[in-house]
């Protein structure tokens, strides 16, 4: 058996015991091992050795050791907010901190900077003082300490200003030296905590005379530690909040959360930027037309009739119905379909109902070849038993209906040349019809166009004059034929 | 720190070890040291013994305990969640104890041939062990002390990324794809050096037996 061979059975036999191969892959295994001595007897050997392995006694972690970590902990100076994956340990300084654990004491710095706390809140000192000695490692040992020198300077205590001062020799600063820094605050700070000046000491003194994180602390140095907090708590009136201080962490959480919101605002706009461009492209499809291009007619002053009573302004398409009752609908029909032929309204004309006997249909074009169409249209209004156009309002209720409408009439209104609101004009014109009706005879309508001239409804033989489509400007005619 | 130091009995504090990991590291992130204790409490003895295994040495395994529970409090503010917390703290010490041996391992290990003929008893069952001819309880045999001592042995005898993968696997239990994450390998990788580490303690243990 080749090595490359063995190796792979190894391989295959050690995730077998481990119980991480597939099904298939299982079932080759035990199929190798029984007929494979070599296999068989690995395979025992692999699984005695798990089993010893699995049961070597396992020893229970030194007593103590989450006091002294915390301990060490509180001493250590905190880590820079760093967005690198942290669990990758380096090599060289991790070995270098288990084997020199003095070597995180060689840096005074921290020692130099702990009168900043106290002097920067000083209302919160004792919180600080108790709980949080450790925020002075906050500022690491490399960052520039005059970066926060204003919360150090518009404070009045004095004691404070020898490390803001001399920032930069702070980390050069002697031992010596350095006691008297954290010595001086404490006098300050004291009054204004209304905390003993022992008790500001049992906190100062363990960083001041134990600067040394000693990885292996003893358990009597624990336990003077605990000792010198319990005092301290004791010592703290019980209304005065011990509140956690805000660490490094703390900040770094609340930047990450200002982050997460920045975020999510930004995908939000991302997302309602173009939804709103999408919308807007939308309502240009099918939103009203433009104002230019709708129906608005100021009215002028009548000549020859009454004033007529001021409409409400209307702005939209012109949009009608005539409605024309005949008793040869086949007829009407057939010369609907050549007028439309004629004027070039072929694509512009949809058969919108289709009965037996009647027939709608939809023109909208522009008021030049309706009027064209109406007028040939005209050639056989007579034809017609009755005629009716409604001139659609915005709503239903705005409808006007000019009952016994004359072609002049329909063609007036859509010449756009009638002085006032098509809706005014058509409640305008019923009534005349109306009148007219009654009396038999009326002379015509001052103001009206004149009758156009009529032509013929066959198909003419003239070249079509070419039209220029603006859909925009297009009003809409609706044509129905009704059979009597 | 609110009442780490002197507040609570560790009963309670282990009454209340069954907190989420996640609740207790999002409080060990404002500031809360009882949380921190806890979590320490909970890992403290397996992070301990993987370390024991690995290093071989009491002293140093306290130590590099310790300092793995140190850097996981120091760096808590970074541990996003994206693997679990189990991980995490295991890559800790793991990393950090690979280093560790693999300084220490200039200076040589003790050999095994230097154990005496005291320990023929042990080799013995052992040997019987292994070879199946002795139907012996594991759990047993790996109490007596020689046993154990020999095993401890070979197993430094070891490369110390062999011996890291084999103590996670057949030590700690962890699952394939919990080794590949602590120790941040693919998982083919882990299988065939979990395959290779096996193979030469194997030979370890028949060369010493």
């Amino acid at each position: 058996m080749r090595k490359n061979e063995q190796r792979k059975i190894e391989e295959l036999l050690s995730a077998y015991i481990d119980g991480e191969l597939s099904d298939r892959r299982r079932m080759e295994v035990r199929r190798l091992v029984e007929n494979n001595a070599y296999a068989a007897a690995l395979l025992k050997s692999l699984q005695k050795q798990k089993e010893l392995l699995n049961a070597m006694p396992t020893s229970p972690a030194p007593a103590g050791l989450a006091k002294r970590v915390l301990v060490v902990a509180r001493r250590a100076p905190e880590p820079r907010i760093s967005a690198e994956p942290v669990p990758t340990v380096p090599v060289e300084p991790a070995a270098q901190v288990v084997e020199e654990p003095a070597a995180v004491v060689q840096e005074p710095a921290p020692i130099v900077q702990e009168p900043a706390p106290f002097v920067e809140e000083p209302a919160p000192v004792a919180e600080l003082t108790v709980d949080e000695p450790a925020a002075v490692v906050e500022i690491p040992l490399e960052e520039p300490v005059v970066q926060e020198p204003a919360p150090v300077v518009q404070e009045p205590a004095p004691g404070v200003e020898i490390p803001v001062e001399e920032p930069v020799p702070v980390a050069e600063t002697p031992m010596e030296e350095a006691a008297q820094v954290a010595e001086t605050p404490v006098e300050e700070t004291a009054p204004v905590a209304e905390t003993s000046i022992e008790e500001a000491a049992s906190v100062v003194e363990p960083v001041v005379e134990e600067p040394l994180p000693v990885v292996q602390e003893s358990e009597p140095a624990i336990a003077a530690a605990a000792s010198a907090e319990a005092e301290v708590r004791a010592a703290v009136p019980p209304q005065i909040p011990i509140a956690p201080a805000v660490s490094s962490a703390a900040l770094r959480y609340k930047g990450e959360q200002q982050l997460f919101m920045r975020r999510i605002l930004t995908a939000a706009a991302m997302l309602f930027i173009p939804v709103v461009i999408l919308g807007l492209v939308v309502w240009g499809i099918v939103g009203p037309l433009n104002d230019t291009e709708k129906v608005a007619v100021t009215p002028p002053p009548a000549p020859g009739i009454d004033e007529p009573t001021p409409g409400p302004a209307v702005s939209f398409p012109l949009t009608a119905s005539l409605y024309l009752t005949t008793s040869q609908p086949m007829q009407m029909d057939s010369f609907i379909h050549k007028a439309i032929y004629n004027h070039d309204l072929t694509n512009n004309a949809t058969t919108v109902g289709l009965g037996r006997n009647d027939r709608s249909y939809e023109i909208r074009a522009d008021r030049e070849r309706i009027v064209a169409f109406l007028s040939e249209l005209a050639t056989v209004w007579d034809k017609c038993e009755s005629a009716a156009m409604t001139v659609h309002g915005q709503t239903m209720a705005l409808n006007a209906r000019i009952e016994n409408v004359r072609p002049d009439q329909a063609i007036a209104l859509y010449q756009g040349d009638v002085f006032l609101d098509p809706l005014q004009y058509a409640r305008q014109m019923d009534q005349m019809n109306r009148l007219m009706q009654d009396i038999g005879n009326y002379p015509g309508v001052p103001g009206t166009p004149i009758m156009p001239q009529l032509t013929s409804g066959t198909r003419k033989t003239t070249t079509k004059t070419a039209t220029v489509d603006t859909p925009d400007a297009y009003v809409t005619l609706f044509v129905n034929i009704q059979s009597r | 720190m609110i009442l780490s130091l002197q507040g609570e009995s560790l009963q309670e504090q282990l009454a209340n070890i069954s907190l989420d990991d996640s609740v207790l590291v999002e409080r060990c992130r404002c500031g809360d040291r009882a949380a921190a204790e806890r979590l320490i409490i909970k890992y403290q003895d397996r992070i301990y013994n993987v370390i024991l295994k690995m290093c071989q040495n009491r002293d140093d395994a306290a130590e590099l305990a310790q300092d793995t529970f140190v850097r996981f409090i120091e760096n808590i503010g970074n541990f996003r969640g994206g693997s679990s917390l189990y991980t995490w703290l295991f890559r800790i010490a793991v990393n950090l104890t690979l280093n560790h041996c693999k300084r220490r391992s200039k200076f040589g290990m003790r050999s095994l041939d230097s154990a005496g003929a005291e320990w023929n008893d042990a080799k013995a069952q052992l040997k019987g062990f292994l070879a199946d001819t002795d139907e012996a309880d594991p759990a047993a045999l790996a109490q007596n002390r020689e046993v154990g001592e020999i095993v401890m042995q070979s197993l430094s005898k070891l490369d110390a990324d062999h011996r890291a993968v084999l103590v996670l696997r057949d030590i700690e239990g962890m699952a394939y794809a919990e080794i590949a994450e602590t120790l941040e390998l693919e998982l083919g990788t882990v299988k065939s050096r979990l395959s290779r580490a096996r193979a030469s303690l194997r030979d370890i243990l028949e060369s010493v037996l």
